[in-house]
């Protein structure tokens, strides 16, 4: 048991970036990674309380897998006029992310299985510069979600087994950036404020299900959806106070903003349901598989910060956003019996509609290209390793981002992970 | 002096190796005249200063178009300006309201580019009405000789010659604009044939007003020398705003507050004001001193008036009158709009823009701007002009209609410097009224120098003393910080 306490550690230690399409994370366990994350209908290890956890009910015995990925995201916009305007650049600050996951298995009875898994479905980091020119939109935001998801697997006779799970989102969420105001002295914009929301600890449930189906002659079908998870966040709001050096300004700014309180901020966000379809075939020496991952972001329509206490301070992003697709493949190869490697590939759409792409979220669709290595270091002990290099398309706003805030965001991210299982 | 009387052969030169080529070559790389008044000329704060003139629209299009500085150049005014331009000195806060005090800088600018040689390619004429383009002349030797003349500055440092020189042709500003014959030429005028209604808060045909008959003969003529003088310009044409949207006339409130806390509406020569009414910034140093408020002993709030010895400013404009503003403005833009067709000019829709930031404000860079007076970032301390950043804006606006009527793919200005750019500021406390009475009639010099505010100085008693009542100062309405 210690040695799982130390892998809860890692877990509580780790926040999430975007690395799927929107603010979806799909790397949820090294070798599927590795992959291209096409992992539905094969979904033979513990990962697949994330992949498919009606493989839970083909596994034998009782299983720890825990892993962590190091994330390295560059990204730079480079502005269109009016604003930012052109030559203008800017970079996010480097920062390295390391989401984590961790799964238990093991079996109730010879057709039934269950897993259990914390991993982080959702996520999101961007930090700018302080004084950058896109500051009155966002100077950071660090989105964190982990799922706590439970499963329960059954099989129907030997080749098919379904599963039902439950889904608890902890969510926090911090975010934040400058408050302008136009000074009536120099009758430009100047910063008066920052402001910080956070909310953590933030709960909601949903639900999954699942089919993996054995056809035969080495294919097999596999079949998950994970539904939509609604939010009610509450959190709080802090105002800080910039002095901008007059003295009759600064008491009128002081006047307007609640800087000796926290006031109350509540939101709603849809996390979107994921239907995810993979086709499978493999004999003893080699697999491939493709899946076809849906998500539906058509749900997450609006951003709402409304302070109830304070609503000239409320705002509504709409975000309508598109349902959209991810198509995966991956192919793996035996070298003998301890050793494995993996190649995948994967396209990414972005559910992002233009208007919408900004510094909170600069997202694009984007390729991958994954390469990785399973490894069984002993009898019960196995390593996975996966590696991904994500090739944003450059995404340009087209003049039409809602925060009138337009240019062309240029993004790239390496992915390098590992999982480790133990069978007891 | 010496002035322009050799033809700037160069500029011809380009002209003609320009041709009347495509309209994307002849509105980008040739030969740019703005027609105006005082929205052209850049005019701001109550005066004209290179500070603004650097950042007048007709500047900023031909940074965007292209056009070399050797051939675009401004009547340019040093520094505070003529008049010189007012600033913020204070913002004293007491009660939890906010009372700024605007007045002129001390000093005053003069023309630093008078000898240029060749045509101003901004003929923005502050107070310019569309008749005076056709007519009005200037002479700068007068400001050299010490002759100050209210009525015609603006004219003398932008006309600068009444004839052309060497000859006996009068030289307004229409015929400066074609004596070389531009290749792309914008105009926005008609501000000032309903604008003095708005600054005086009288609305009176012929006074303050221009009939539309006269202005429809006026444009028509206006539009037609340019036609006749470049036949192959391309031109695009600016409509009338709503005047009564403007800071200058929508931010005094016509209440004040009592001791309770309770609205207590002013007093207007005419009787009460309703909410239905505008107090115009002028109005402001006035209700500082008493004027209107009930049982404070002094005279209500002049109307402003027609009388025997002529034009008397008010500062209030009663329903009535804004309705009369607004009617006569849709008129003169459906003028606008059928004279525009006639000669093939496109039209930038200053009056549905500006509607629309009046409605829903201006998005940048996550900020919303707003015609607020003071806080909203596009007005300038007069409550009537734009200040740079606004310029810029609604340059970027005239942009995007050149762009889509000409096939151009012109660059909007970036925003960035004029919304996030550094300026020192000093602040100076100063005892003043919120809008001083000087800057109001600096003001009038130029928009309505017909205008009498005399008056101002000499209130008629109070006919019956009532006991003095304790009354706050009008706050500002300072909208918050847009989080």
């Amino acid at each position: 048991m210690r040695r799982f306490l130390i892998l809860a550690g890692v877990v509580a230690l780790a926040p999430a970036l975007a690395w799927g399409a929107g603010f979806s994370l799909y790397e949820h366990g090294a070798r599927a990674v590795a992959l291209g994350g096409a992992f539905a209908a094969t979904a033979d290890n513990p990962t697949a309380v994330y992949y498919n956890p009606a493989g839970l009910a083909f596994l034998e015995g009782t299983s720890v897998t825990a892993g962590v990925y190091g994330i390295s995201f560059d990204s730079k916009v480079y502005g269109d006029s009016p604003y930012p305007g052109r030559g203008y650049m800017a970079e996010m600050d480097s920062r390295i992310f390391y989401p984590s996951h961790i799964y238990a298995t093991g079996k109730l009875r010879e057709r039934a299985g269950w897993g259990l898994g914390v991993y982080a479905p959702f996520g999101l980091g961007t930090t700018w510069p302080d004084n950058w020119a896109g500051r009155y939109v966002s100077r950071r935001i660090d989105l964190e979600v982990y799922n706590i998801n439970p499963n329960f697997a059954y099989r129907l006779g030997n080749n098919l087994a379904v599963a039902v799970g439950a889904n608890l989102f902890l969510v926090d969420l911090d975010m934040w950036r400058a408050i302008g105001a136009i000074n009536p002295y120099t009758q430009v914009m100047t910063d008066v404020a920052s402001l910080n929301i956070a909310a953590s600890n933030e709960q909601a449930w949903g639900w999954n299900a699942a089919l993996l189906w054995k056809l035969g002659g080495g294919f097999s079908l596999g079949v998950s959806y994970r539904s939509r998870v609604e939010l009610d966040a509450e959190g709080q709001a802090k105002f800080t106070q910039i002095r901008t050096g007059q003295q009759d300004f600064d008491s009128i700014v002081a006047g307007m903003l609640p800087f000796n309180s926290t006031p109350k901020v509540t939101s709603e966000i849809t996390f979107p349901a994921e239907s995810r379809v993979g086709l499978a075939w493999r004999d003893e020496r080699m697999g491939v598989e493709f899946n076809w991952v849906r998500i539906g972001w058509s749900s997450f329509d609006t951003f709402p910060m409304v302070f109830p206490d304070y609503p000239q301070f409320s705002q509504v992003r709409p975000e309508n956003y598109d349902d959209s697709s991810s198509y995966r493949l991956g192919f793996e190869m035996k070298a003998n019996d301890k050793l494995a490697f993996q190649l995948g590939a994967l396209y990414d759409e972005t559910p992002v509609p233009v208007e919408m792409v900004s510094p909170l979220l600069p997202d694009a669709s984007r390729r991958g290209v994954s390469v990785g290595a399973s490894y069984q270091l002993a009898d019960s002990l196995r390593l996975d390793v996966g590696f991904l290099h994500l090739m944003f398309l450059d995404r340009s706003t087209k003049g039409k981002s809602w925060d009138q805030f337009n240019g062309t965001y240029k993004s790239r991210a390496e992915l390098l992970g590992f999982s480790l299982s133990y069978t007891f | 002096m010496r002035i322009a009387r050799t033809t700037p052969w160069v500029a011809l030169a380009l002209l003609l190796a320009v041709g009347s080529g495509p309209a994307v070559a002849q509105v980008q790389s040739g030969y740019y005249v703005a027609l105006g008044d005082s929205l052209t000329a850049g005019y701001a704060s109550g005066g004209l200063a290179q500070s603004y003139q650097a950042h007048s629209y007709p500047a900023i299009l031909a940074r965007q178009l292209g056009v070399p500085p050797t051939i675009f150049q401004q009547p340019l005014v040093s520094d505070p300006g003529i008049p010189a331009v007012q600033e913020l000195k204070s913002l004293a806060v007491s009660g939890g309201m906010i009372v700024p005090t605007i007045a002129p800088k001390s000093g005053s600018g003069q023309p630093i580019n008078a000898t240029y040689s060749g045509m101003y390619g901004n003929l923005g004429i502050p107070g310019a009405k569309t008749g005076d383009l056709l007519t009005k002349t200037g002479d700068i030797t007068k400001l050299q000789r010490g002759i100050i003349d209210p009525n015609t500055i603006m004219y003398d440092i932008v006309l600068r010659f009444p004839v052309f020189p060497g000859t006996t042709t009068p030289a307004p500003a229409v015929a400066q604009a074609v004596a070389l014959p531009g290749t792309f030429y914008t105009v926005w005028i008609g501000n000032n044939d309903v604008l003095g209604a708005a600054l005086t808060g009288v609305a009176v045909d012929d006074i303050t007003l221009t009939r539309k008959e006269v202005f429809q003969a006026q444009y028509t003529a206006l539009l037609g020398v340019l036609k006749q003088g470049a036949p192959s310009a391309r031109m695009m044409v600016a409509n009338i705003p709503d005047v009564a949207s403007i800071p200058f006339v929508t931010t005094v409130k016509p209440y004040v507050f009592g001791p309770q806390g309770q609205k207590v509406y002013l007093l207007g020569e005419n009787g009460p004001l309703t909410d239905a009414d505008y107090l115009t910034l002028s109005a402001s140093s006035l209700i500082a001193q008493g004027f209107g408020v009930p049982g404070s002993g002094k005279p209500p709030l002049p109307e402003g008036a027609v009388t025997a010895t002529g034009l008397q400013a008010g500062v209030i404009l009663r329903a009535a009158e804004v309705a009369a503003i607004r009617v006569r403005t849709a008129e003169l833009n459906s003028i606008i709009a059928a004279v525009a067709a006639q000669v093939g000019a496109k039209v930038f829709d200053a009056n549905a823009f500006f509607a629309g930031v009046v409605r829903n404000g201006y998005q940048v860079g996550g900020v919303r701007l707003t015609p607020e007076f003071l806080t909203g970032g596009l007005f300038s301390y007069d409550g009537v002009h734009p200040q740079s950043l606004g310029y810029a804006i609604v340059a970027n606006e005239m942009i995007k209609t050149i762009n889509r009527e000409f096939g151009t793919k012109v660059p909007e200005v970036d925003l960035r410097p004029y919304l996030l750019g550094a300026q020192a500021a000093t602040t100076v406390q100063a005892a003043g009224a919120l809008f001083s009475l000087e800057a109001y009639r600096s003001l009038l010099q130029i928009f309505a120098p017909q205008a009498d505010t005399s008056y101002f100085n000499q209130p008629r008693p109070a006919a019956r003393p009532a006991p003095a009542r304790r009354v706050e100062r009008q706050p500002l309405p300072v909208p918050a910080p847009r989080p």
